[in-house]
């Protein structure tokens, strides 16, 4: 009625580019790389988007990224828009994927349901297998997988390489190691650290007690069992805690041999858990000299 | 026991913004009972627990004997000078005994607390309990006996000092008229064996009969000073307490019950 | 009566020194042979290492840290004559706390190790000074409570502020550790670094014994019977601060051990507050061998807080005294 023929047509336009632009973000999952925008809302979700996509389709990590006590991509991480683990630090960006994890609340997953945003679940790889099904999921939504199948090929042929390595003696001649993690923590059978020791040929002094993940490993029973390697994490050098203090005990100094990790280098699993049992066969060897 | 005496010279004590005590000289002499009475609030509890030693806030001198106070020594004070606040509380089961023996402490070595009493302790002690007849109730807790069994632990505790100048405070309130003239005879007999014996009551009556010297206190200073006859005048208990006889009263019998209240 | 008082003293020694033998020998689980038997046998380097670094400190700690509770305990109820002063529940442990971690998270005590036990001291010595000035004169039951609220509330949340300030990750989590106490994993260095402050505060305290005894006839008279009343509050504060401040640096806060032991112990002591003193303090390391026996032994998954165990025996035992008391004051 009181509209003139401009306006209409002004209208048809701007409706039909709201159509076309949904339709571009609209894009299922698996389709052209460049036009997906993705958000992590969990460490270990930020740390596989970051090694695995490219830079334009990274719309947001958390800010525990940042902290290159916990990511080996801290400095690259801090290049993006840090969120806070939670949906409402992201809902105003143009997402068209949520990554989350075992530490994003049933809360927020709702909640990104409800507003009908795709998300994709990944949980803590407690295995290589369930590392490689993580990667291969991640790297299929976010139309990464040329780069998923090449580092996990190579990831395997390291593993396969030390394998062959470890299985040179008899496995009840392998070392026995520990990790002690802060607080006296320890790793057990059936986790991803456990499968690490095994491919660098050490046992796991853990299953002498039947001891299971994050369970305490006693500073009396560490003595009595005296493992040939204590696996520690790199120590915060300037401001202390209990936790840490534990490895400076008088009992346990000088006892054995020390391999440090970095802790943002089994905070979550990549691919370069690899880089990580080479380093652990090597210090084999330099016990194997001693 | 040596005869000692205790003076106060120019007391003057401010407790807060308040004056308590303004100008207070008197002496007390040994084998005398000497009474202080006066008004609620008039000082007579400061002005004890000055010539005691508890007090230190003051202007003014107390000596005892020919030495001041401020200069003795504390252990020497408190073999010197024995003293009873008023409401004496004893914290803990403590029995009659115990309490009794702890008026021993300025005589026990420092480090032999573990240790038992020493013979002549232990005599002392006897003796104080003996005089005031708390015997029958020696191994009793002293929060469960009566006010006037109270009283008697008390008065064994201050007697079991042996010191010869003794400051009671208002040792007989909430005493029965038996109690009461039971601890006064205690304190007399305590004078008379050559004791400097202080007293603060508000018993007029009691006063009169007991005491061998009287001060008055009114508005912070000394009204009157003296012998029970020359203190009890009509015209200071009328300027003190402002009270006055329906007749010309008798100072060995006062019948204060019978006095009115001025009121103008 | 006095003969009746060695006689408990040599129960309570010897009571404390066969739990501390009992303590250095037996095993953590039912796995492990004796200690003792492995120290006797010929390949026994490691059964030394565990008994010298681990069973030594650990048991030596029990031992001086429940005689500074309980001697702290029995000091601070002479002082302020009320029954219910207790280094925990009246918030100076809270304060040794606070003054401890500062010092620990800091970095300090990393560059100077004395520094722990004397942040443990300054904040226990703030906190008895506070609460001596709102409670020590003639103070009733609820207002002593109160304070001890008050100051647990404020040194309870800045403890927990420290922490949670700290740039290390794992600091935050250790609140547990401070406020719920632990034996486990002390080193000699921890027996070195506590332990001479521990004697200087056992001997001051000690010295103020004999005026505890008058105190109980109240300041007035305490007084006239010739106690220097400000030395007396100057031995019991510092000796407090020193014990109490020094061993919860080290321990973490263990409480209740302050209030159960000179309860338990008043009557049989005659309810004299000197000869309390040292029955409280072999008391208190009994207990406290004892509980730490119970943690190490007791099967579960994670090693049980010592400070668990004396709550748990202290808390209720904390209501009925409450009860009793009030009872006393109708």
């Amino acid at each position: 009625m009181g509209i003139s023929a401009i306006s209409r047509l002004g209208l048809y336009i701007v409706v039909a580019a709201m159509a076309m632009s949904s339709a571009a973000t609209n894009e299922n999952v698996g389709a052209p790389a460049t036009t997906l925008r993705i958000a992590s809302l969990n460490l270990c979700t930020d740390t596989l988007l970051l090694q695995y996509a490219d830079p334009e389709q990274i719309a947001s990590v958390t800010w525990l990224s940042s902290d290159p006590n916990l990511s080996p991509f801290a400095a690259y991480a801090r290049t993006f828009h840090r969120n806070q683990g939670r949906a409402e630090g992201i809902l105003r960006r143009p997402i068209d994927l949520v990554l989350t994890g075992p530490t994003t609340s049933t809360a927020t997953r709702a909640m990104l349901k409800r507003m009908e945003i795709a998300t994709l679940h990944l949980d803590d790889a407690n295995s290589i297998d369930a590392l490689s099904r993580n990667i291969r999921r991640l790297t299929q939504a976010i139309g990464q997988t040329t780069r998923g199948d090449e580092s996990l090929q190579l990831m395997y042929n390291t593993l396969a390489k030390l394998a062959r390595g470890s299985k040179e003696t008899a496995k009840d001649q392998w070392p026995y190691a520990a990790f002690i993690q802060p607080n006296g923590l320890t790793v057990g059978q059936g986790s991803l650290s456990d499968e690490l020791l095994h491919y660098a040929g050490f046992r796991n002094a853990a299953t002498l007690l039947g001891l299971r993940t994050y369970q305490r490993f006693p500073l009396e029973s560490l003595l009595r069992v005296r493992p040939d390697l204590l696996i520690v994490q790199t120590q915060h050098r300037r401001y202390p805690s209990l936790a840490q203090e534990l490895l400076r005990h008088p009992a346990l100094v000088g006892t054995a041999l020390r391999h440090e990790i970095q802790p943002s280098a089994l905070m979550c699993a990549t691919t370069s858990i690899a880089d990580v049992a080479v380093a652990l066969a090597t210090t084999r060897q330099r016990l194997g000299r001693l | 026991m040596l005869a000692v005496n205790l003076a106060a010279h120019a007391i003057q004590c401010r407790l807060g913004s308040q004056l308590v005590l303004n100008n207070i000289s008197f002496s007390a002499e040994s084998t005398q009972l000497t009474g202080i009475i006066g008004t609620n609030g008039a000082g007579k509890s400061t002005l004890l627990s000055i010539l005691a030693g508890a007090e230190k806030n003051f202007r003014g001198r107390v000596t005892v004997g020919d030495t001041e106070l401020a200069h003795m020594p504390l252990n020497e004070r408190a073999k010197q000078i024995a003293y009873l606040p008023q409401n004496p509380q004893v914290h803990w089961d403590l029995n009659a005994q115990q309490v009794t023996e702890l008026g021993r402490t300025p005589y026990r070595r420092r480090f032999n607390w573990l240790s038992e009493p020493s013979t002549e302790d232990q005599q002392a002690v006897n003796a104080a309990m003996r005089s005031t007849q708390c015997e029958a109730f020696a191994q009793r807790a002293v929060q469960s006996l009566s006010n006037g069994e109270r009283m008697r632990v008390h008065l064994a505790r201050v007697l079991a000092v042996q010191a010869p100048i003794i400051l009671v405070d208002e040792p007989i309130n909430g005493l029965d008229p038996y109690q009461q003239i039971h601890c006064l005879e205690l304190l007399r007999r305590a004078a008379q064996s050559g004791g400097t014996v202080i007293i603060v009551l508000h018993d007029l009556d009691l006063a009169a009969r007991f005491c061998d010297r009287l001060l008055l206190l009114h508005d912070n200073e000394v009204l009157s000073l003296g012998s029970p006859t020359e203190v009890l005048t009509p015209a200071n208990l009328l300027t003190a307490y402002q009270i006055k006889p329906p007749v010309h009263p008798n100072v060995n019998n006062l019948n204060l019950a019978n006095w009115e209240r001025q009121t103008d | 009566m006095k003969v009746g008082f060695t006689k408990l003293l040599l129960l309570l020694a010897t009571t404390m020194l066969s739990l501390f033998c009992l303590s250095l020998i037996l095993p953590s689980s039912f796995a492990e042979p004796f200690l003792l038997l492995e120290l006797l046998s010929k390949d026994s380097d490691i059964a030394r290492t565990i008994f010298l670094e681990l069973r030594i400190p650990r048991t030596s700690l029990a031992l001086i840290v429940g005689a500074s509770l309980g001697l702290a305990g029995a000091a601070m109820q002479g002082l302020l004559r009320n029954p219910l002063a207790e280094p925990g529940v009246v918030g100076v442990s809270g304060s040794a706390a606070l003054g401890a971690t500062l010092a620990f998270y800091s970095g300090l005590a990393s560059i100077m190790p004395l520094a722990l036990p004397l942040g443990g001291i300054a904040g226990a010595l703030l906190a008895v000074i506070l609460l001596f000035t709102i409670a020590g004169k003639r103070a009733g039951i609820a207002t002593l409570l109160l304070a001890g609220i008050a100051i647990n509330a404020i040194a309870g949340a800045l403890t927990a502020l420290v922490l949670n300030l700290s740039p290390n990750p794992f600091a935050a989590m250790e609140i547990i550790f401070w406020q719920m106490g632990s034996l486990a994993d002390r080193s000699l260095l921890h027996l070195q670094l506590a332990g001479p402050l521990m004697l200087i505060g056992w001997a001051l305290i000690l010295l103020a014994a004999p005026a505890t005894r008058a105190l109980s006839l109240g300041e007035a008279t305490a007084v006239s019977l010739g106690i220097n009343i400000r030395n007396t509050q100057v031995k019991i504060i510092g000796g407090t601060a020193l014990c109490v401040g020094a061993g919860v640096a080290v321990t973490g806060v263990i409480g209740f051990v302050g209030l159960v032991v000179p309860h338990l112990l008043r009557k049989l002591c005659n309810n004299d507050p000197a000869q309390l003193l040292l029955a409280s303090a072999a008391g208190g390391a009994s207990l406290l061998l004892a509980a730490d026996i119970a943690v190490r032994c007791i099967p579960a998954s994670a090693e049980l807080k010592l400070g668990v165990i004396t709550a748990l025996l202290g808390a209720p035992f904390f209501l009925y005294l409450i009860f009793q008391l009030r009872k006393l004051e109708q």
